[in-house]
This record gives C-alpha cells, sequence and structure tokens, in this order.
C-alpha cells in the first residue's frame, strides 16, 4: 500500500442531535488516506446518524443538531455549501435504491452529468464503463444499459449503486451496511470490489456494519460505537485481538 | 367465499354499492339518449362548426354548431393548466422541502380550504377584483405594445374572455393538483432524495430529479385539473364573456360548454333541438372528462406501483 500524508477523515468532539435526543456522544477519530474504516455497533446505535453527519446527509432531518468538526481531506464540513462537501464523497445506502425512472446508464450517468465532471458523450460513455468495471458490474450489463434497474436483481442494483457512487469519482466513499439486504454472493462481489477499489485508487472507505465479521474482514480501522458512543477506536487487528473494552469484546463475540 | 355470519351483513352493503354504478350508467344513458335527436339532425357538423340560430319556427329553420364553445373550453382549459401547473409543481416543493413545519401547516390548511370553496366565490372575485386589473394592468399595457401579435391583437372590451377564464381556472384548479402532486411526493421514499443529494446535486438539480420521480403523477395532475377546468361552469360564466367567438386574441370574449349550458338552459325548452344539443355538449364533457380520468388514475397506479405504498 503506497503511504499518503494526511488524513482522509478528521472528526472532532462530533455531538449529533436529533428532535432533542442525543444520538452521537462526543465522537472523535482521525483515518488515513487511502484505508477502510469499519464503524460497528448493533442497530440503533448512531452508525447511520454518523455516517449522515460526515456528508451532511443529516441537513434533511428537520430538528437535527449538530455540534463539532468533521473534515474531509481538509475540507471542512460544516463551514462549506452542503453540496459542494458532498461532491467529495459517495454513498451506498442500506437498502439499494437506483432511479427507478432512470435506465441503468442513466442511473450512473448523473452524478458526472450534476458535477459536470465530463465534456461530450464520449468521456461519459467511458466514464459509465469505468464506474461499473469498478463494482464489478459491467460483465453483467453491458448488454443491458438501457434496461430499468428494476430488471435486476437485488444484489445488482447494490452494484449499481456503488458505480453511480464512484462515478463522482468521489474521495470518501460511505457505505451504509451496504451488504445487510443483499444475498451472500453478491456481497462477497461487493466486498472484492471494495478492496479491489483501494489498490487502485486514491480513496478512502467508511464502512458500517453491523457484522463484526465483515468489519474484521474487510478493515484497515474498526470504530466500535455503543448508544452513540465511540467505546473503542484503533487498528483493526488489534482491536479483533486484543480489545480493551469489555463491551467490544461482548460485540465480537456477537453478545451485545 | 364469504364465511356465513358476513353473508348477511354483504347483501345489506350491496344494493348501495350497485346503486351508485348503475346510477352513473344511467346517467351515461341519458345523455347519449338525449343527444341522439341532434346529433341525428346535424351530424358532425355539431361539432365542427360555429353556428347558434335557434328559431321557434321549427326544426328546419334551427342550426347548431358547437364549435365556439369547444374551442373555448379547450383554450381555457389550456390556459388554465399552464398557469397551474408551474405554481403547483414549485408550491409542493416549497412547502415539503424548504417551508420550516409551521408555515407548511399553515400554508397546507390554507391551499385545503381554497379546494373546498363555492365556486361561485371565485366567480364574483373574479368578475369584480380580477377582470378590473387584469384589464387594466395586463391587458391594455399588453395590447398597447404587443398588440400586432396576434394574441394580444384585440382591444379587451370589457374584460371578459378567454384569458380572464384561463386565469380563473387556474386559480380554482391549483389547490386541486398542488393535492395530487403532494401526494406522490409525499410517497417518494426518502432513501431516493438521500441518493439525490448524496449524489452532490444543488436544490436546482435536486428539484428536477425530484420532479422526473413524480412525473406520472405530474401527468396525472395535469389531465385532472383540464378535466376539472372543463367541467366548471358557474364562475366561467361569469368571466368568460358568454360570445360565440372563435379567436386567436386572448382577449377576445368566448363561450366554453359548461357556461353555454348555464347561460342558456332556462330558455333551451322554446326552441326545437337545444335541449339536445346541450345535452350532446356535455355527452363530449363526459367523454373528456373519463379519458382524463382514466389517464390520471393510471398514472397514479404508476406512481404507486414505483414506490410501493
Amino acid at each position: 500500500m503506497i503511504e499518503e500524508k494526511g488524513y482522509a477523515l478528521q472528526i472532532e468532539g462530533l455531538n449529533v442531535w436529533i428532535r432533542g435526543k442525543h444520538i452521537i456522544k462526543g465522537v472523535g477519530l482521525e483515518v488515513p488516506k487511502r484505508r477502510i474504516l469499519a464503524v460497528m455497533g448493533p442497530s440503533g446505535s448512531g452508525k447511520s446518524t454518523l455516517l449522515r453527519a460526515i456528508n451532511r446527509l443529516i441537513d434533511l432531518i428537520p430538528e437535527s443538531r449538530v455540534e463539532g468538526k468533521v473534515l474531509v481531506y481538509g475540507t471542512d464540513v460544516y463551514r462549506e455549501d452542503p453540496y459542494r462537501v458532498r461532491r467529495l464523497m459517495g454513498m451506498v445506502f442500506q437498502t439499494p435504491n437506483p432511479f427507478p425512472n432512470m435506465s441503468i446508464y442513466e442511473n450512473v450517468a448523473i452524478g458526472p452529468k450534476l458535477n459536470r465532471l465530463v465534456k461530450n458523450k464520449e468521456e461519459l460513455d467511458e466514464l459509465v464503463k469505468w464506474a461499473l468495471e469498478k463494482a464489478m458490474l459491467w460483465d453483467e450489463v453491458k448488454d443491458r444499459l438501457d434496461d430499468p434497474p428494476h430488471r435486476l436483481s437485488g444484489g445488482q442494483q447494490q452494484r449499481l449503486c456503488l458505480a453511480r457512487a464512484l462515478a463522482l469519482k468521489p474521495k470518501l466513499l460511505l457505505l451504509d451496511e451496504p451488504t445487510g439486504n443483499v444475498d451472500p454472493v453478491n456481497a462477497v462481489k461487493i466486498e472484492e470490489a471494495l478492496r479491489s477499489l483501494l489498490r487502485d485508487l486514491e480513496i478512502t472507505i467508511v464502512l458500517v456494519t453491523h457484522t463484526p465479521h465483515q468489519a474484521v474482514r474487510i478493515s484497515d480501522y474498526i470504530a466500535f460505537i455503543y448508544m452513540g458512543e465511540l467505546v473503542e477506536f484503533g487498528l483493526t487487528d488489534a482491536i479483533a485481538l486484543n480489545p480493551k473494552h469489555e463491551l467490544t469484546v461482548k460485540f465480537l463475540r456477537g453478545e451485545v | 367465499m364469504i364465511p356465513k355470519v358476513d353473508r348477511g351483513f354483504f347483501l345489506s352493503l350491496l344494493p348501495f354499492a350497485a346503486i351508485i354504478f348503475a346510477l352513473f350508467a344511467l346517467l351515461a344513458y341519458v345523455l347519449a339518449h338525449e343527444s341522439w335527436p341532434a346529433l341525428e339532425r346535424f351530424g358532425i357538423s355539431l361539432f365542427t362548426e360555429n353556428v347558434w340560430r335557434p328559431s321557434e319556427r321549427g326544426v328546419e329553420f334551427v342550426k347548431y354548431g358547437l364549435l365556439a364553445p369547444l374551442y373555448g373550453t379547450l383554450v381555457t382549459s389550456l390556459i388554465a393548466a399552464a398557469i397551474a401547473l408551474p405554481l403547483s409543481v414549485s408550491t409542493v416543493f416549497f412547502m415539503e422541502e424548504m417551508a420550516p413545519h409551521r408555515i407548511r401547516e399553515l400554508f397546507s390548511s390554507v391551499i385545503d380550504l381554497m379546494a373546498g370553496l363555492p365556486t361561485i366565490i371565485y366567480g364574483l372575485w373574479g368578475l369584480e377584483v380580477m377582470i378590473p386589473l387584469l384589464r387594466g394592468w395586463v391587458m391594455s399595457p399588453l395590447h398597447e405594445h404587443l398588440g400586432f401579435l396576434p394574441l394580444f391583437a384585440c382591444d379587451p372590451l370589457s374584460g371578459a374572455s378567454f384569458l380572464a377564464a384561463g386565469l380563473l381556472l387556474a386559480v380554482m384548479i391549483i389547490p386541486f393538483m398542488h393535492g395530487v402532486i403532494k401526494e406522490a411526493y409525499r410517497q417518494v421514499p426518502r432513501t431516493y432524495k438521500e441518493a439525490a443529494l448524496s449524489l452532490g446535486a444543488t436544490r436546482y438539480e435536486y428539484f428536477r430529479i425530484m420532479v422526473s420521480l413524480i412525473r406520472p403523477a405530474v401527468i396525472a395532475a395535469v389531465l385532472l385539473g383540464l378535466g376539472r377546468a372543463a367541467s366548471e361552469t358557474v364562475a366561467v360564466a361569469l368571466v368568460v364573456g358568454n360570445a360565440f367567438n372563435i379567436s386567436p386574441c386572448l382577449f377576445a370574449p368566448g363561450y366554453t360548454i359548461s357556461s353555454l349550458i348555464a347561460n342558456q338552459f332556462t330558455e333551451a325548452s322554446f326552441f326545437p333541438l337545444m335541449e339536445n344539443v346541450m345535452f350532446a355538449g356535455s355527452l363530449v364533457l363526459l367523454a373528456l372528462g373519463m379519458l382524463f380520468s382514466g389517464i390520471g388514475v393510471v398514472m397514479m397506479r404508476r406512481v404507486r406501483e414505483l414506490y410501493g405504498r
């Protein structure tokens, strides 16, 4: 792995309240560039909220309040226009959500079009192909790019969503339990795709998962979140082999 | 098969449900039956000619052609939909995405209230308030400065015109179209909104993606709005000018099928075939209304299928 200076993601003293409820409680962590951070914890522990605080989708929720600092490749997320901030990042959601009114091709093309990443149709075609290849979907859809996405299986749809996010050439890729609603074969494909991304690209990944196995299998760093608090954060090997906190031990054993 | 205990209840409700369908069938039958003499006498020319020549002397002296009211119905409805569509779409977006919670609730109630107001109120308001304003501030200046365009070529005499009717109809169908679009908008799952925003869409780009996601509902709203506008009667009769007139000029007075019937029905029985002609006109309205509502229902079903609710 190539060593890069500086951090891809820095979070300092992050607190989030939604309707007066304290969801994220003083979380702070730092992830170097070109690494995978797995955010793990039981459901309802605030993982998804943490992710949405990074790309400011949290703004969508009325009566939400955020305190603290989030830096993505040095950009202060809460001092910049939200749409500029989001253009640094891509996101894949828990349930596959390709736009139902657009074709497979259009689903991937929409991001680059919005962000004016391409000058002409050829470049766009090229980028769409590239993104679908990176998401390991190209071979399966190259002959039916104009089909609506609902003709694809759930796992293929999820890889389509990965391609849609990648087409933006994001520096930070956020994934919210991307394999939660996907069959095991597709789950493996998505994990493979993520690892090869890290090999080939200048990209950093934050993956939210509630399965400790996936976290250990795929990540370089683990953040364990419980009831909105960061219980433990560190290198994956260290946490997997020698967890310091009793809760982490329990979670890794599947007891929490 | 219905369980035995429920059968009595089922049988007791059946007539009430059946009555509605029977009434509708009867209505359609009466319209068709009453229109028949006029259709038989004038044939297709009833819809392709602009003539209104009633006579008390006998059937052979009368001649009717509904082209002018048909044209007026079309033009006023199209003006109304063209004005109401952008207003209702942008109002929905503003209220659902940008307005603070309290303002949204207030606006929502006001718009629902507007939908339920008696239409005669709109008519009076249109006649007494809208027309003078429209005539003084819009029609006269446009006619003066852009009079060379056929749209503005005629002098706005009283102000009662296609434009006045179209505008009033727009005000009347906005709450209705707004409701249809809002319902669809609220059905779009939040995950699509998040997906659109996560791609770095600006507010405007996000707006366009959201509208494309509910496009079938927008089409449905337009069709249902057109149907509403075409069938609106009293308010239009007050502001459209009531003249058998086919003119590209928006400031000219005209007629619509509904306003024609409202205005002429009291005298219709004195003249041979006039009632039948009016029934033929309403038959056209019924056919159009069924077509538009039918497509509208299909479109709304498509929205439900897409978003599974």
